[in-house]
């Protein structure tokens, strides 16, 4: 049988084993930054373009993890600029996860008091909280990402752990009553 | 408060778990980058992987731009000095022979590498000939990505490669489009020619091409299909997706 890769993948052991570690997050990314579901799929696409096209930079950064940030935020940055009143209104259309039906009610009602008390939050603060909380990155990776000081990011987090867990009680209480 | 941060950290994770890709939406995105960008990316030796523990290759890599940068600084230099003293024997009117071998011995070296090419996206195939008659796209390997290609490609067992070949077409079948689904089916068989699910992955392709009106070409996979696998389950049900076909493969031998 003649096949001219690896089962893996045709772009090489290195490229495929980020890919695989990381599409992940960046496709969280990509969410969080405001692509809508419909178009996550070719933000994701575009980044890990970039990535391949960059390739030899990925040893300027401190991780993978804050390299691939930076990229994702650009890419988001452009897909919401070059997305057309179609597409907004294909993002106008309610998330269909159908991962989200498997988890139980309970959860999912978890998960939305988080999503909530997440919006609420001023954007520097809950960017911080989802790369730091959510996405497990240490805040020197969190700091080279944003290109700010690292006692910034502890500052930030602080503040938004707090909201958070305020905001998660005031949601239960509101539920209850 | 322990209770509230259990709830919270439950939330963080169901937040994760469920914001993330799905496995065919993950091989899926995988299948159109390789159509893409076509082979493994350029941009220095492999086998170090960024992050906190690269800092010996950065380490290097800032030695060899400082080596880089004097060497260049100097032959620039020696040039400026070349230069400047033909100008002087120029305006003296000495009648200097004009310089009959080239100083520049960097340029030499660095003219004698084929050039680096950018990886460029593949254009995106309209109509594939038959996966068989389809040449190999590995890009041109470039000088750095010799030492890549220097490393010897492990040898899978077959379970990986029918668990590739799976995913693949899981994720093909989990693709309402047809042309989308057409091009993942296609990489399949750019990727898995003779693979253990070709016949599966074919009769795919016979009913994609049917859902997108080409007829005629789907008519020439199925008969192709039919003669090789007379009798087979799949014919049925290329039957059931394409009934256009229907005359056609009913009338196939069996």
């Amino acid at each position: 049988m003649a096949v001219r890769m690896s089962p893996v993948s045709t772009l090489g052991h290195e490229f495929s084993e980020l890919y695989r570690a990381h599409v992940g997050f960046v496709w969280r990314m990509l969410l969080h930054f405001g692509v809508p579901e419909a178009g996550v799929e070719d933000a994701a696409q575009d980044v890990f373009v970039v990535v391949h096209r960059r390739w030899a930079d990925r040893r300027e950064h401190a991780s993978a993890r804050s390299w691939l940030y930076g990229i994702a935020r650009r890419v988001a940055a452009d897909h919401r600029r070059s997305r057309s009143r179609h597409e907004r209104k294909l993002e106008a259309l309610p998330p269909s996860r159908g991962r989200d039906l498997e988890l139980e009610v309970g959860q999912r009602e978890l998960i939305a008091m988080l999503e909530q008390a997440l919006a609420e939050l001023e954007p520097a603060r809950r960017e911080v909280y989802v790369l730091a909380d959510i996405e497990g990155m240490t805040a020197r990776e969190i700091a080279e990402g944003l290109g700010v000081n690292p006692n910034t990011v502890s500052t930030r987090l602080r503040a938004a752990r707090l909201h958070v867990n305020t905001a998660l009680a005031r949601l239960d209480r509101e539920e209850v009553a | 408060m322990s209770t509230h941060d259990e709830r919270v950290r439950l939330a963080v994770d169901g937040l994760r778990a469920t914001r993330g890709p799905s496995a065919s939406e993950t091989a899926a995105l995988l299948a159109r980058l390789e159509r893409q960008l076509g082979g493994p990316p350029e941009g220095g030796p492999s086998g170090t992987e960024s992050g906190p523990g690269a800092g010996g290759a950065s380490t290097l890599g800032h030695a060899a731009k400082v080596v880089g940068a004097t060497l260049g600084l100097t032959a620039g230099g020696l040039l400026l000095l070349r230069a400047g003293v033909l100008a002087l024997q120029g305006i003296a009117g000495e009648g200097a022979p004009p310089a009959e071998r080239e100083p520049v011995v960097v340029d030499r070296d660095t003219r004698e590498q084929p050039p680096v090419v950018e990886p460029l996206p593949h254009p995106a195939p309209e109509s594939q000939p038959a996966p068989e008659s389809r040449p190999a796209s590995q890009p041109v390997a470039s000088p750095s990505a010799k030492q890549a290609a220097r490393k010897p490609v492990p040898s899978q067992p077959s379970t990986d490669l029918l668990a590739a070949e799976l995913a693949l077409l899981q994720a093909a079948k989990a693709t309402r489009d047809a042309n989308a689904r057409l091009e993942l089916l296609e990489d399949h068989a750019d990727q898995f020619p003779g693979g253990a699910l070709a016949s599966e992955r074919d009769a795919l392709i016979v009913v994609a091409l049917c859902e997108l009106d080409r007829v005629d070409e789907a008519r020439t996979r199925a008969g192709k299909l039919a003669h090789a696998r007379a009798g087979s389950p799949l014919l049925d049900r290329m039957r059931e997706g394409c009934p256009a076909l229907a005359d056609q493969l009913s009338k196939d031998p069996k």
